[in-house]
């Protein structure tokens, strides 16, 4: 495996410098025993990563595995891995699982963040985006005490670092997707390492590595809270879409008040609407036709606002949806024993089971059905 | 991005029509509040159940549980499960008040005090700066939302930011559901009292006049 990896050391090491200047995302770990690593794999509209850079590291996957150990989370970093987990649709665990984090000398690190930071911004963005795999960012930090000024560009400085950092043990950045930093983080943090790491060089500590932005505070507790921050906006920025008419509007404040205003009409309309479904059942019992009608709006895009759909989707479309009515109905009943299922599954099945519909249905069904069906298209067209 | 009701619309029906026909078997329902809430419970226990496992659902079902009316019908309705759930989820703390830090209390508090002390020196209105308004007024709506969402109370942040766009997803799935249901009764019960085929044997429009 490190052969391998020394291999593809130069590969990677060139093809991540192209990237260098595509990407604006803070450098992420860097593996241990491996030369270097860079996380592929972009998880999501936040990251920017070219595809090369995706071809070049395959094999980042194997290699968590062997070095992962205990992670030593963070708060931030687990709001940030539930945070990636909308991103990614899922595993944190996984994710949690497959970072791996491990702590840089402490100069080391100073000196990493004296260094640009696209390259290390574009492995630690990687790395976020990376949903199991990320661990191994390519990169530095501690790699290059010596390097220091050659970091000052960021291309350079990530060759160099990659030459360094190669045997270091690896740390695991996991960054915010909103870019973190600019570059060169005056003191980028000092003090977050002195805190979460004792300045053993080789030491495989886990941690997370949350990079300052440039003229921040650093301090841990505001780092943190900058995270928190940071998952929050994004959470108002969904709810800004799914809002109607928010889009304009700005501010925590008025965002919550949008949300609070949807939310209760939206309660009020349930309720205004079991209001009208009660008023005009008597018994509650809604009649097949409905069902299959509303099956009809389910197969078509959205709810159709007319059954004037239903002589252009012909019958083979009602079967197939009373089909898949009937499918969904038997398969999701849990608790066969349970005697009213039974009933209704059957009620169901009687209903739905006359497959054609032929023009001489029986009265057993409700009178209208079939007069929708054959007859009510011409009135309903008008 | 998050995961919608999309595909859940027939799950959604099929619990909301199993729900009707179990309340109506159970309750005999005469007036329309009665009705209105049966209707309404169905439809709130279908659209938690279609959506999955999430925090508001099961805030949802345990609150729906808790009530004396509701517990006839969801036992028909969940059957084996109704036990599970409400062994699961009816622990009591769950629902109380959550303690709030005193920390915070207190200097929210002081905030405000200090600044009446300010503006009362100075002979002037209560001059509160903008920063402590953001933040009053952020507090009290984050509060209503709690309120609003179910489970919300013991969350926080981002956490229940998320938790309410899940929740502002599913009503509004479950709106657009019952919408189109309520139209569709009204299309086939309009269809059945108009005369639609002249060829139409007259038993039939008999029949359909007196069904309705």
């Amino acid at each position: 495996m490190e052969i391998n990896d020394k291999d593809n050391f130069e590969l990677e090491k060139n093809g991540y410098q192209v990237n260098y200047q595509n990407a604006s995302f803070l450098a992420g770990t860097s593996m241990p025993d491996l030369s270097w690593n860079a996380i592929p794999g972009p998880s999501g509209p936040n990251l920017g990563w070219d595809q090369n850079l995706l071809c070049q590291f395959p094999k980042l996957n194997s290699f968590l595995p062997p070095s992962l150990s205990d992670i030593q989370a963070d708060s931030g970093f687990i709001e940030r891995a539930a945070k990636y987990s909308y991103f990614n649709g899922g595993n944190v665990s996984a994710m949690l699982g497959s970072i791996n984090n491990s702590v840089l000398d402490q100069n080391k690190r100073t000196e990493n963040f004296v260094e640009g930071g696209s390259n290390r911004r574009g492995l630690e963005r990687s790395e976020t985006g990376e949903g199991a795999s990320s661990g191994g960012c390519g990169q530095e930090e501690g790699t290059s005490s010596a390097n220091a000024k050659k970091r000052k560009r960021p291309n350079q400085g990530n060759e160099v670092h990659q030459g360094e950092g190669a045997r270091q043990s690896p740390v695991a950045n996991c960054t915010e997707d909103t870019g973190e930093k600019e570059e060169k983080g005056e003191e980028k943090k000092p003090s977050e390492n002195q805190t979460k790491n004792g300045s053993d060089p080789a030491n495989k500590e886990e941690y997370v590595h949350i990079r300052a932005r440039r003229g921040q505070a650093t301090n841990s507790h505001s780092l943190a809270e900058r995270v928190r921050r940071e998952k929050i906006s994004e959470r108002m920025k969904y709810l800004q879409d799914l809002v109607p008419g928010c889009s304009k509007v700005t501010g925590k404040a008025v965002m919550l008040d949008e949300i609070i205003n949807y939310v209760q009409s939206l309660q009020r309309q349930v309720e205004f609407l079991s209001m009208k479904l009660s008023a005009i059942n008597p018994r509650l019992d809604f009649n097949i036709e409905g069902i299959l009608s509303k099956s009809l709006f389910n197969s078509n895009v959205g709810p159709s606002s007319s059954i004037g759909y239903l002589p252009d989707l012909g019958q083979t479309q009602l079967h197939l949806s009373q089909q898949n009515l009937l499918h969904a109905g038997m398969t999701d009943i849990v608790d066969p024993a349970d005697a009213l299922r039974r009933i209704a599954s059957a009620q169901l099945m009687s209903n739905i089971g006359l497959k054609e519909l032929p023009p001489q249905m029986s009265n057993a069904w409700d009178g209208g059905f079939h007069n929708l069906t054959r007859g009510g298209c011409q009135d309903l067209n008008n | 991005m998050h995961a919608t009701k999309e595909f859940n619309k027939k799950a959604f029906l099929k619990q909301f029509l199993l729900g009707l026909h179990v309340s109506n078997s159970v309750t005999n329902s005469i007036s329309i509040q009665q009705r209105k809430n049966s209707i309404k419970l169905s439809a709130d226990l279908a659209m938690a159940l279609a959506r999955g496992r999430t925090h508001w659902t099961h805030a949802l079902i345990t609150k729906l549980g808790q009530k004396e009316e509701n517990k006839t019908t969801l036992q028909g309705i969940l059957g084996r499960r109704y036990e599970i759930l409400m062994a699961r989820y009816s622990c009591p703390l769950l629902y109380q008040k959550v303690q709030r830090s005193k920390k915070s209390v207190r200097s929210y508090r002081f905030s405000y005090a200090a600044n009446r002390r300010r503006s009362a020196l100075k002979g002037s209105c209560v001059r509160v700066p903008p920063s402590v308004v953001a933040r009053n007024l952020e507090h009290r709506r984050t509060k209503v939302l709690k309120r609003l969402v179910p489970g919300g109370e013991l969350l926080n942040g981002s956490s229940l930011l998320s938790e309410a766009l899940d929740y502002v997803i599913s009503l509004k799935s479950q709106v657009d559901m019952m919408k189109s249901l309520w139209r569709a009764t009204q299309v086939s019960s309009s269809s059945r009292n108009v005369e639609l085929i002249p060829s139409a044997p007259l038993q039939r429009k008999e029949a359909s006049c007196t069904s309705k």
